[in-house]
């Protein structure tokens, strides 16, 4: 019986032992511990990740095809990144030198000037750059009637210049008749200036003999 | 789809007629030519007749540089479907058999049967609008037929035209203009912006200045869904961390 009383005391104090061995860990593991905070606990919520990698780099791919694609139509713009008036592509068809422009024979540019060549013909594409018109209004506009009217219209029409619309009886100018009418005023420009320069020219030649003489 | 089919006894027109008229297109159906009404789910919906006919179609576009575009006339040839009201019962009488042997047939079943085979031809794999058909405006309708092998379509309404022709088209309303004709393609809108595409390239191409600036737009709309994922990595209102930097 004695026996069983010291086997019980032996075991408490074991039991003792380790209690006190846990307690000092748990100490020992309290004092590593950093203070706790006095901010609120925070819940850290990691954001979604959707890889968008796929879709930006396609963004880019397309934005890069855009720009290419518009700068190559645009190639010759100028200022277009400025706002400022663009003007036409100039560069898409090669320009001619001026010995190419000197080589056109005479029958070639004759078929290009010959239909603009009277002054009611050149009244008719002035009246259409307004806007289209039937036969009536074209009367009044150039003075000329009738067959006189047909006379001049007809060459406009087979040079390509000027078209009639089947269903209303209006002519249109066409974009070829508007530049043949724009080069041919532009034409006089240069020969009426050209001839007012010749003429200053002469009246300070003229006035230099005055003085010389 | 159900198919058209031949109804009613053939005519034969009386008087010439215009068919459609419009602004731009005008088709007169000359006297003698033999039709037919065609029928769909039990209704009538239109006429396929033969003969002589004209048309007139003013396919032209104003722009600042010119016209662009061509006047397209002459007559139609063979078979012609038209889907609206003809108004062709008002200038005809009821065939007959003379009428039928003028135009090649032997009898009105001749007449009939190669009807209701050039419908399916015209018409080929085309659906047509009902509502487009039953419309009861004289200045209303689609016609078909063909020319140089090429099947033409034109439709006509109160708000403008489609003609059709092979590679060749031509649309025009009060407010929109698209014609695709002899290697010219141009578009206009009704703020007068346009773009052509000719042999020479694009040709003032105003309208793409700021394709950019529009594109940046549609893509930033496209993608707003997605700011959050883009823009709030590092900050979220449920999380009281720091911005990183």
């Amino acid at each position: 019986m004695s026996g069983d009383i010291d086997e019980i005391k032996r075991e408490l104090e074991e039991v003792r032992r380790l209690k006190e061995e846990l307690k000092e860990e748990l100490e020992s593991m309290r004092s590593s511990r950093p203070k706790p905070s006095t901010r609120p606990r925070r819940i850290v919520v990691e954001p979604p990740q959707i890889d968008l990698s796929g879709l930006t780099e396609g963004l880019e791919d397309m934005m890069q095809e855009i720009t290419t694609n518009v700068m190559e139509v645009t190639r010759g713009i100028d200022s277009w990144k400025d706002g400022r008036r663009v003007r036409m592509n100039r560069n898409v068809h090669r320009r001619m030198d001026s010995s190419e422009i000197e080589g056109i024979p005479p029958d070639r540019v004759a078929e290009v000037i010959n239909p603009l060549g009277s002054e009611e013909r050149l009244k008719i594409l002035d009246t259409l750059k307004e806007g289209a018109k039937t036969f009536n209004e074209l009367e009044q506009r150039t003075g000329r009637t009738g067959s006189s009217l047909t006379h001049h219209l007809n060459p406009l029409i087979e040079a390509g210049y000027v078209i009639k619309g089947e269903v209303r009886g209006t002519y249109y100018v066409t974009v070829e008749g508007r530049l043949a009418y724009r080069l041919a005023q532009w034409l006089t420009s240069r020969v009426e200036r050209e001839r007012a320069g010749q003429t200053r020219a002469a009246d300070d030649e003229g006035d230099y003999y005055d003085d010389t003489f | 789809m159900t198919r058209f089919e031949l109804t009613g006894k053939p005519q034969v027109t009386l008087e010439a007629h215009r068919l459609m008229t419009n602004e731009r297109l005008i088709v007169d159906v000359e006297p003698g030519c033999l039709w037919s009404a065609v029928k769909r789910d039990h209704e009538e919906e239109g006429v396929i007749f033969l003969g002589e006919t004209r048309y007139a179609l003013e396919a032209i576009i104003e722009t600042e540089r010119g016209a662009i575009g061509r006047s397209y006339k002459g007559p139609m040839e063979g078979y012609k479907l038209y889907l609206g009201r003809s108004g062709l019962e008002e200038v005809s009488r009821p065939v007959d058999l003379r009428d039928a042997e003028s135009h090649g047939y032997s009898d009105l079943d001749d007449f009939k049967e190669t009807a209701n085979r050039e419908i399916d031809e015209l018409l080929g794999t085309r659906s047509v609008d009902r509502d487009m058909e039953r419309n009861s405006s004289p200045d209303k309708g689609v016609l078909l037929w063909r020319e140089n092998g090429k099947t033409c379509v034109a439709v006509v309404d109160a708000k403008g035209i489609v003609f059709t022709r092979g590679k060749r088209a031509f649309v025009l309303n009060e407010d929109n203009a698209i014609s695709v004709q002899d290697g010219t393609v141009l578009i206009k809108n009704g703020k007068g912006e346009r773009i052509l595409l000719d042999r020479n390239g694009i040709q003032q191409p105003e309208v793409l200045r700021d394709i950019g600036a529009r594109v940046a737009e549609a893509v930033e709309k496209s993608l707003s869904g997605f700011k959050a994922s883009f823009s709030g990595r590092d900050h979220y209102p449920y999380d009281d961390r720091e911005p990183e930097h």
